[in-house]
């Protein structure tokens, strides 16, 4: 599904992505660990066509494509989709008409009709019960006043319902209790399936519990450093990422 | 036009159409004025009240004025019709009966043109000096005065209904458009007025129109003043607060080739509520600027002033907000915000807060922003499948939302939400 060759990447004129190789096959998760500032979002953004990061060797290639041309939605509309680290507030647009919007966008790439608002709020609500949301966030501004909890909530209630083909969460499980870690994790869950993948981005351990990866990537100043199972994934959680540095 | 001769030619077109054929108050206040018009000259870039505003292109123009009402006009496309509410109808400037729809058994309102000779008195006795600010503009308007409108709500008289006036200008060419509105609110007594300024075509002209509302003791106003012309606009609002009155004004600039809008809300009792919001929109080479003056003369009143601007292409915007607190107006709070928005390069905006703040035990706050859109923002919308069009459209309604969501007339808000839209070109026209 996804090919990650050499990707090398600036921002701001310094190199933070230093050669980085991944490959993703359907139905496969992986996991992407490091320390702060290794370069985690950075990957995560330039996946998903952030403009501050410029490309500057590499490739990336999605479902045979090369993504490096593809603008941002045209990359969201080819199936990725990217839960953020730091959900944006947007007041004034209810999640109704952001969602509705973004998914009436992608079924239009996918030559689907527009779901009509009886069959959009039935689909809405049945997601929404998977996370344990009220609905009255239906209505709510898009992320505008919201726990950090809720936030990322809305971010899985975006990705269940957009449905894309990989998912990348950027520490999902920060600032969330173990309840809400559960319902979240429980949300991507739902989610997987055989034809589609997820790369988790995360500083810690614990979020793997629940999304169990089936390769762990460790990321180190913008170099992948270490490649396993999701054994090495609580390696690291018992001996720290200094043990694989040196 | 040599821009120096035409203080000449608008004082020749005085001489010409004399006095005759209008009441005892149209004389009154036009003379009230004529001096000081004749003395005064058209302000330029020198004068700190006009720093950043350059009246040029409106002193190469020659408008007139204009006799006689028009009124075979079909009204559909000009007013908001979709909620209940009595409408008043002037074309350039002039009130046309017939256009006009509306039921008053509680209130006065009446046109200065007609005004009767009992409600002329009442007039007087209410605004007694004619015009409250003197500048070249509003004696202009003193001068050229040929009708406007008089409303009159007695003490503890609520009037659910809201009253639309609808300016309808630009039928004639080349008009100038002089109305003086007077508006009285009761003691215990509300109103919603809705000011609706329209251009009927493409025509150029020159509105210059006056407000001059007095708010009794606990009354309380909403006024929604929208401009949504291609022409030359100069609009002077004097609000009188008496205590425990409350008001809310909205100036509402979608589009006009040159808007100055000066707006003055004297708080001249304690328990006062005075909100002032703006919202205006530039586009081309338009130039929207908005001044406005708070005046805390009395203790425990309240302001809150919140201004926010879009521009694009290359527009120019001004904000001057002036906060002024007398000595004595203790225990003031008062509140200020100007945000802008300028979606080209070559838009600019320039912006001001004032604040002469002579009491000690008060809480004043101000401050302004010009910025773009949010890049990290945008970013997070496009990631979403959503195109960039619409997510500048939905930014730039983010951006607006704190004006739109304290309208409570959802047709305001909805034709609000839709200019904005349509402030960025997008093949699809997609809405949101
Ligand atoms: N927009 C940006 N501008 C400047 N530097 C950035 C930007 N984004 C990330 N960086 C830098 O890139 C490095 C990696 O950051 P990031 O990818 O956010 O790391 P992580 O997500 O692993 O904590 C850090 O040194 C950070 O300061
Ligand atoms: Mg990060």
């Amino acid at each position: 599904m996804l090919k990650i060759n050499n990707l090398y990447a600036k921002v701001e004129g310094n190199e933070i992505l230093k050669g980085i190789n991944i490959e993703i096959k359907k139905g496969e998760v992986h996991a992407i660990m490091g320390p702060n500032g290794s370069g985690k979002s950075t990957l995560a953004n330039v996946l998903a066509g952030h403009k501050n990061y410029e490309v500057t060797k590499g490739e990336i290639i999605f479902e045979g494509q090369n993504f490096l041309e593809l603008s941002i939605e045209d990359r969201a509309k080819e199936g990725i989709f990217l839960a953020f680290q730091y959900p944006i507030e947007i007041p004034g647009i209810s999640n109704y008409t952001f969602l509705k919007t973004a998914l009436s966008e992608i079924r239009k790439k996918n030559s689907l009709e527009e779901l009509d608002s009886k069959e959009f709020m039935e689909m809405l609500k049945e997601k929404m019960k998977i996370l344990n949301m009220d609905e009255a966030f239906i209505q709510r501004s898009v992320n505008q006043g919201f726990s950090g909890g809720e936030k990322k909530r809305n971010e899985i209630l975006q990705l269940l319902m957009l449905n894309p083909k990989l998912a990348l969460l950027d520490e999902t499980d920060s600032g969330l209790d173990i309840d809400a870690l559960k319902i979240v994790s429980n949300g991507v869950n739902v989610f997987r399936n055989e034809n589609n993948a997820v790369l988790a981005v995360t500083h810690y351990q614990r979020l793997l519990n629940y999304i169990v990866p089936d390769f762990v990537h460790v990321l180190s100043k913008g170099k992948i450093i270490r490649s396993g199972g999701k054994e090495l994934a609580l390696e690291l959680e018992e001996k720290g990422y200094d043990w694989i540095k040196e | 036009m040599d821009k120096d001769k035409i203080k000449d030619f608008y004082l020749h077109q005085i001489e010409m159409f004399g006095n005759s054929n209008v009441n005892s108050l149209l004389k009154d206040i036009r003379d009230s004025a004529y001096d000081d018009f004749k003395s005064s000259t058209f302000p330029t870039k020198k004068n700190e009240d006009w720093k950043y505003t350059d009246v040029t292109p409106l002193l190469l123009k020659k408008f007139s004025r204009i006799d006689g009402v028009i009124d075979n006009i079909n009204l559909d496309n000009f007013y908001f019709n979709n909620f209940p509410n009595n409408l008043i109808v002037f074309v350039d400037g002039i009130f046309s009966q017939s256009l006009s729809k509306f039921e008053n058994d509680n209130f006065i309102i009446e046109n200065l043109a007609n005004l009767s000779f009992q409600n002329q008195e009442l007039l007087k006795k209410y605004f007694s000096d004619f015009l409250s600010k003197k500048n070249i503009f509003t004696l202009m308007n003193a001068v050229f005065v040929n009708d406007g409108l008089f409303i009159f709500i007695p003490d503890n008289t609520n009037i659910d209904i809201p009253l639309q006036i609808l300016y309808l200008n630009g039928k004639s060419k080349n008009a100038l458009i002089t109305p003086k509105n007077y508006f009285y609110i009761g003691k215990n007594s509300s109103l919603r007025i809705i000011v609706n300024n329209k251009s009927f075509n493409n025509h150029l002209y020159f509105a210059n129109d006056y407000f001059d509302v007095m708010l009794d003791k606990n009354s309380k106003l909403d006024f929604y003043n929208i401009q949504n012309e291609n022409a030359f606009h100069y609009s002077y609002t004097k609000f009188l607060m008496n205590f425990d009155s409350k008001l809310t004004h909205f100036s509402i600039s979608l589009d006009g080739k040159f808007i100055r809008n000066d707006i003055v809300s004297e708080l001249n009792g304690e328990n006062i509520e005075c909100n002032l919001n703006g919202l205006y929109l530039a586009k081309s080479d338009n130039l929207v600027d908005n001044h406005t003056e708070i005046i805390h003369s009395k203790p425990n009143s309240m302001s809150n002033e919140i201004y926010k601007g879009i521009m694009t292409d290359k527009s120019h915007g001004v904000f001057n907000g002036k906060i002024f607190v007398s000595p004595n107006a203790q225990k003031t709070n008062s509140f200020q915000s100007n945000k802008n928005i300028l979606l080209s390069k070559n838009a600019k905006v320039d912006t001001k807060p004032q604040l002469e703040i002579f009491a000690d035990d008060v809480k004043c706050s101000h401050g302004a922003t010009v910025g773009t859109l949010d890049e990290q923002a945008k970013f997070y919308i496009k990631s979403r499948g959503i195109s960039e069009k619409v997510a500048e459209k939905m930014l730039l309604k983010a951006f607006a939302c704190e004006i739109i969501e304290k309208i409570n007339i959802k047709e305001i808000q909805k034709h609000l939400s839709k200019e904005i839209s349509n402030l960025v070109i997008d093949k699809n026209n997609s809405e949101i």
